[in-house]
């Protein structure tokens, strides 16, 4: 296949190849590293990210609906019925955990859609300790006001709950956040592969989120990554596109903040497929980039890729 | 056993205990063992993914099977809640986990002398399942408990591969010609395996090598083995006649050998390019804290974002938590497109003196150890085989059920005989199968019965169902139709289907059922017969038989 960075990317996305873009959430810097890169696989069939899991609500409609502190039609109850330490925990058990951790929480926070409080994440089953096994559960939530996730475990017998707090610890995003920063590069001049990849595929104008079958992942640069050298400090949705009928589509990234709306939204990152990363890296202007990177460097961070 | 669900980890199994056909009681051999990356880089350095770290081998990726994917197995429920983009809770109930017991092939076999014995053994093992799809790849966590203790551990990744390589040099051609390339990649697994050998709260874990020294002996090179103990945490490597075990000190078999867990790799690759891949394996102590190799998911302070060589920070050994490593680079083929065939990487733990003789030995060789050989009482032809065949099913109080598979050589429906569990107390086979008739020719003794056994310890209702055959008489516009389970007469019903539509369901009384045929038009009709199933037998049909109206 040719390099795409001598400026035949198009015929490269018309031969449906994959193209991944990366859309940053970020919450105070404006930049939205968008990455842009081929490969890989693509999309989530019927997962809870894809926008297909809930057809009633389109996408951008859904969006427009500001988030609740917990979700409608949810137990909050403390249930009749705890269970075992390693049993599997059950929807009321779910449901009394986020209102205890709602409640520790108090006000404060921000969510993706701009909204005061703490963006719900995920809840599992709390690591226990083998001698002195306890039932409880871990609410995970991430607050864009301070880019910190916050971990809570909550006992379900006692009611008690722990709060911790850390940056740079980046949990899969919710599917409310994948819907957003999806929105966000539909609107963004950074979507436009997409776009093109998509009416090349299908020969349809790919006008909306719901058109699409996708999955976001939370993703993360480390010290070598070109583009999207923000991502893990602040939030970045991976996503894998493709068709409803399962045809890949090229992958980006994005980030569902306001704030990052206002900016511009999405901007190619460096770290592209088979040629993007020369064609994209002008377009790369961070202010704080190099500072950033640096600052990265210091820190002993995750494992860095050797050779890549 | 237990098994439940991480948004993350996908299927954690928790609290494996094993208890062989001659133990009292089960013994612990994991606290848990659950996957923890799968990261998969593509070779053009373009993109990658983890995802496992990335999306989750659970939440609402894990998937509802299809009874069509549990053949002859039992699907368990799992429930699974989310939010939608409106903030609406949604919880799901879906059929996730798929139990079954599935034929392993030779356990054993010898053959003596005297009366021409064949002492042989078919092994079974339980396997557990579960899937998570993310997008373009899905997932089958899949652990494999083997009769004899053993434990597989195994990813299968299948679903879609998208062409976007560029040449051989990162990829391979797939459509016509050399024009669209699957780019090859790297799938790296990790399992975090914690152990509790026995319950023993001091363990140790040791390295074990074998070298040749150079020198000849009277007919092959000599070979010398040497115990290397790893007292502290550490990241390994695997070598040539090279392997680790863990083992409990404490806890000595009847022959006052500690009892261990080996472990066995296949094929391996690691990925050189992330420091902590490198490593086939790292053993760390116990924190609750450090549960991901690499981006540790946590908030706890000091302990997010770490890799496995982060926790490897010189503390003693005593409570092992084991990062199993097994790379796989994929080099895609032209059968590896949609939908692309499932490919394993996985590794086993296998029992080192956990017994002090092979557990599964039938009674004829159940005592003997080392030099101590017994001779065997002179059977009578019947007896050998059927004492091999009841000395092995018991059952205790926790939660543990026996299963009992038979294998026969001879071309009859199999039976499935399901034994009575007892609490507590040595349970007997009850449903115990009429031999098949006599094949002509010479069969062993313990073809003639028709029973191997083999005890698993599992779920509650995980006991092996037994198979009905079902049979179906068309006559002067009747249909009777007979189901027997172990050559005894079936209880329950039968639906009796005239091109797939079902005309009538029948209940069966002493195993039969007959029925007056509906009224047809002139033609040829397929009537089969399909037997409902029970808590104890399968579900089975009779193959289609054509009627003739005129």
């Amino acid at each position: 296949m040719k390099d795409p960075s001598d400026g035949r990317a198009a015929a490269w996305l018309s031969r449906r190849s994959v193209l991944a873009v990366m859309v940053g959430l970020a919450a105070t810097v404006g930049l939205v590293a968008a990455l842009l890169a081929t490969g890989g696989a693509v999309s989530g069939q019927s997962g809870p990210a894809s926008a297909q899991a809930e057809p009633e609500v389109p996408v951008e409609e859904a969006l427009a609906k500001p988030q609740t502190p917990l979700p409608e039609g949810m137990p909050t109850e403390k249930p009749k019925a705890i269970g075992k330490p390693l049993d599997p925990l059950s929807g009321e058990e779910v449901g009394y955990a986020r209102g205890l951790a709602l409640t520790a929480a108090g006000t404060g926070g921000e969510r993706v859609d701009g909204s005061a409080g703490l963006q719900y994440l995920s809840t599992d089953l709390a690591e226990s300790d083998a001698e002195a096994p306890k039932r409880a559960v871990t609410v995970n939530s991430y607050d864009y006001a301070t880019d910190e996730l916050v971990t809570q475990v909550v006992d379900l017998q006692s009611g008690a709950v722990d709060t911790k707090r850390a940056k740079g610890v980046q949990l899969p995003p919710s599917k409310r956040e994948v819907d957003t920063a999806m929105v966000r590069l539909l609107a963004d001049p950074e979507g436009q592969a997409l776009k093109d990849d998509y009416k090349a595929t299908t020969g349809v104008a790919l006008t909306s989120p719901d058109q699409l079958d996708y999955a976001g992942g939370a993703w993360v640069a480390d010290e070598k990554s070109e583009g999207g050298e923000q991502c893990g400090e602040h939030r970045c949705v991976f996503f894998q596109i493709r068709t409803e009928d399962g045809r890949g589509l090229i992958m980006l990234v994005g980030v569902p903040h306001p704030a990052a709306a206002k900016r511009g939204g999405i901007r190619p990152g460096g770290r592209g497929g088979p040629g993007p990363p020369r064609r994209w890296r002008p377009a790369l202007r961070w202010p704080e980039r190099r500072a950033r990177a640096r600052r990265r460097r210091r820190r002993p961070r995750r494992s860095a890729p050797a050779s890549r | 056993m237990c098994w439940g669900h991480h948004s993350l980890k996908g299927l954690v199994i928790s609290k494996v205990a094993f208890q062989g056909p001659k133990d009292t009681a089960p013994k612990l051999i994991l606290d848990a063992i659950n996957t923890v990356q799968m990261n998969v880089p593509y070779d053009n350095g373009a993109i990658e993914y983890d995802d496992v770290l990335q999306y989750g081998f659970g939440g609402n990726y894990l998937k509802g099977l299809d009874v069509s994917e549990c053949p002859d197995g039992e699907l368990r429920n799992a429930t699974v809640n989310w939010e939608t983009s409106t903030s609406v809770y949604r919880e799901e109930v879906r059929p996730a986990l798929c139990i079954r017991e599935d034929d392993t092939g030779t356990a054993y076999r010898s053959q003596y002398r005297s009366n021409s014995q064949i002492l042989a053994k078919q092994g079974t093992d339980l396997i557990v399942s579960a899937t998570a799809a993310i997008g373009n790849y899905e997932y089958e966590m899949r652990y494999s408990f083997h009769d004899d203790g053993q434990i597989d551990a195994n990813l299968g990744a299948t679903g879609e591969a998208i062409p976007f390589g560029e040449g051989y040099q990162n990829g391979w051609p797939v459509g016509t010609g050399e024009a669209d390339f699957l780019m090859n990649h790297y799938h790296s697994a990790v399992w975090r395996v914690d152990f509790g050998l026995d319950g023993q709260a001091q363990m140790k874990a040791e390295q074990w090598d074998t070298a040749p020294t150079g020198q000849r002996g009277s007919q092959s090179a000599i070979y010398n083995t040497t115990k290397t103990d790893l007292p502290t945490e550490k990241a390994l490597n695997l070598s040539n006649r090279r392997w680790f075990r863990v083992l409990a000190p404490a806890s000595l078999n009847a022959d006052n050998h500690p009892r261990s867990y080996e472990f066995v790799y296949g094929k391996n690759d690691p990925y050189s390019s992330y420091p902590h891949l490198k490593y086939e394996l790292a053993f760390s102590q116990y924190r609750a804290c450090e549960q991901f190799p690499m981006r540790n998911m946590t908030a706890v302070a000091g302990c997010g974002d770490k890799t496995t060589l982060d926790y490897l920070d010189g503390e003693n050994l005593t409570n092992p938590v084991a990062w199993v490593n097994v790379g796989f680079h994929h080099v895609p083929r032209d059968e590896d497109q949609s939908p692309m065939p499932i490919h394993w990487q996985g590794f086993s733990l296998y029992p080192r003196d956990w017994h002090s003789n092979n557990s599964q030995a039938p009674a004829v060789r159940s005592a003997w150890n080392g030099r101590n050989m017994p001779a065997a009482p002179t059977p009578t032809p019947s007896a050998t085989a059927t004492a091999t065949a009841t000395a092995t099913a018991t059952a205790t109080a926790t939660a543990t059920a026996t299963a009992t598979a038979t294998s026969t050589a001879t071309a009859t429906p199999t039976t499935m005989a399901t034994p009575t569990t007892t609490p507590g107390a040595t349970a007997t086979p009850t449903a115990t199968t009429t031999p098949p008739p006599a094949p002509a020719t010479r069969t062993s003794a313990a073809a003639e019965t028709g029973e191997a056994t083999a005890t698993l310890q599992v779920g509650p209702t995980a006991a092996r169902k037994a198979t009905a055959s079902v049979a179906l008489k068309l006559a002067n516009g009747k249909a009777s139709v007979t189901v027997l389970t172990g050559g005894k007469a079936a209880a329950g019903k039968v639906a009796l289907k005239v091109n797939g539509k079902t005309v009538k369901t029948l209940t069966l009384k002493q195993g039969k059922a007959t029925a007056a045929l509906p009224k047809l038009r002139a033609g040829a009709y397929k009537v089969t017969a399909s037997y409902l199933g029970s808590t104890t037998t399968w579900a089975a049909s009779t193959k289609a038989k054509t009627l003739k109206v005129k």
